[in-house]
């Protein structure tokens, strides 16, 4: 059975630490205003190989796309 | 338009996908050729309430847009933006826990509401997929409430989705806990009742509920998809967790036979499987109508035997005489169909999954028995192959 890479996931985790800020109920960076720091957030890849952060993409700019395949 | 901008480099393109499977998202990437990296939300951490989303970031990270459409893109890639200070902060807690090698263990003794909670639920998956800690699901269930006692906090929407997302993990792992699924449907259902707004909470109710509780079907593209990129002479990315008829869409888990069925083993002649196949079930409630829900029985081989498939299909037969007052199920009697490409044998996971309709107002805890018929092969001692009888219960809960 695949399963994601998940010592990915736990540096993943490590690294959300240094930027998480508190989250009230129901609210996220999807809520984050046009103007406002986007949250660095970090996610694993849906193949488990590798994580992503956002930041890792300063310096150009990123068009993410969220979407749902159901 | 996006690809010029992409080759050049002044564009990272990423996807981010709002599913439970991850294997799932994976295949409809392959599908649909989507080239860029699709990154797996299953807790639903960005906080969307509805897909699809598109959000256009800055060199500096600071959101430009969030509406896509080609004229704000290209706005956005002639726009020149000015660095902004940074407000990010780290606080001594975060700093601890940055400097905690077991990050799951270490969370569970702070409180999840604190600023940590995004990296906490990422955290549990890890505890549960690669250490296999089944206790991190109950502890959290229990702090919620959801076992006996007193809830040690009060949960949000967001808390009992994740729990939910958690427990279906845990669900699909090996570690799996009997009622692990039910759980998660009943934590969904809580956070629904607190954001009835939330469809991407919605959504995953309904994608194992009623039929009638589909505004499409959501996983009807499965087939197409692998028979497609079977056409380009490629492997379909493998689904390891099993499609139920709930999430294709279509009517009937199974073959159900015409005209009223004959119950097929009335005096229980055939012999009870002394524990080869584990059976569990549960059940999915109509997220608008109270008084339809959709019951799923999972059956697993284990490591104890596999499926004989020249042999008679497992099939379910759900007693009548356990179905309260007007309660019915779509049929007394479902023939699993293994499909026309099947081994001799295998051990794959078979789910049937049917209708059940009660009446709106029922209230209590309801349990419906049947059992199920199967031909299943031992896996050590002689291999044989034997037909075998095991009775089931299907328990209810209505509120």
């Amino acid at each position: 059975m695949t399963r994601p890479t998940y010592s990915a996931l736990l540096l993943l985790v490590c690294l959300l630490m240094t930027v998480a800020t508190p989250t009230p109920a129901t609210a996220g960076p999807a809520q984050t205003a046009v103007g406002e720091p986007f949250p660095d957030l970090v996610f694993p890849t849906v193949d488990g190989e590798q994580t992503v952060r956002l930041s890792d993409h300063r310096g150009k700019r990123v068009l993410l796309i969220e979407f749902a395949s159901w | 338009m996006t690809q010029p901008l992409i080759e050049s480099g002044d564009l990272v393109v990423l996807g981010l996908v709002q599913e439970q499977h991850p294997e799932r998202a994976q295949l409809y990437a392959q599908w649909q050729q989507l080239d860029w990296p699709i990154l797996w939300d299953p807790f639903n951490t960005t906080g969307a309430t509805a897909v699809p989303n598109a959000y256009l970031i800055d060199e500096h990270g600071v959101l430009q847009g969030k509406r896509l459409n080609a004229e704000s893109l290209a706005a956005f890639m002639e726009a020149e933006f000015e660095t902004p200070e940074s407000d990010v902060q780290t606080s001594p807690l975060k700093e601890q826990l940055w400097q905690t090698p077991d990050v799951s263990e270490e969370a569970l003794r702070w409180d999840p509401k604190l600023s940590v909670e995004i990296a906490y639920w990422l955290s549990l998956s890890n505890a549960i997929w690669v250490r296999n800690e089944h206790e991190a699901v109950d502890h959290l269930g229990g702090m919620f409430g959801l076992g006996e006692g007193a809830p040690a906090m009060i949960p949000d929407g967001d808390d009992y989705f994740r729990l939910g997302v958690a427990y279906r993990m845990r669900y699909d792992s090996d570690g799996r806990q009997p009622g692990d699924f039910q759980a998660a449907i009943d934590a969904w259902e809580r956070a629904l009742e607190m954001a009835p707004n939330q469809y991407i909470w919605r959504r995953r109710i309904q994608q194992y509920g009623p039929m009638s509780d589909k505004p499409y079907p959501f996983y009807g593209w499965v087939a197409t998809a692998q028979r497609e990129i079977t056409e380009r002479v490629e492997t379909p990315i493998e689904i390891p967790q099993a499609l139920t008829q709930a999430e294709l869409g279509t009517e009937g888990s199974a073959f159900v036979p015409e005209g009223e069925p004959a119950n097929p083993d009335p005096d229980a002649r055939i012999t009870t499987d002394a524990g080869i196949v584990t059976i569990t079930s549960a059940t999915t409630p109509d997220t608008q109508n109270p008084g339809t829900r959709r019951v799923l029985i999972e059956f697993i081989p284990g490591s104890t035997g596999h499926w004989n498939n020249e042999a008679e299909p497992l099939t379910v037969w759900i007693d009548a005489e356990s179905l309260p007052e007007g309660w019915s199920v779509e049929s007394p009697m479902l023939i699993h169909q293994p499909g026309d490409d099947i081994a001799a044998s295998s051990d794959e996971p078979r789910i049937i999954d049917f209708g059940l309709t009660h009446p709106a107002d029922a209230a209590g805890t309801f349990t419906l028995t049947g059992y199920a018929l199967y031909n299943v092969c031992e896996a050590d001692g002689l291999g044989q192959c034997l037909y075998r009888r095991q009775a089931f219960e299907v328990v209810v809960e209505l509120e």
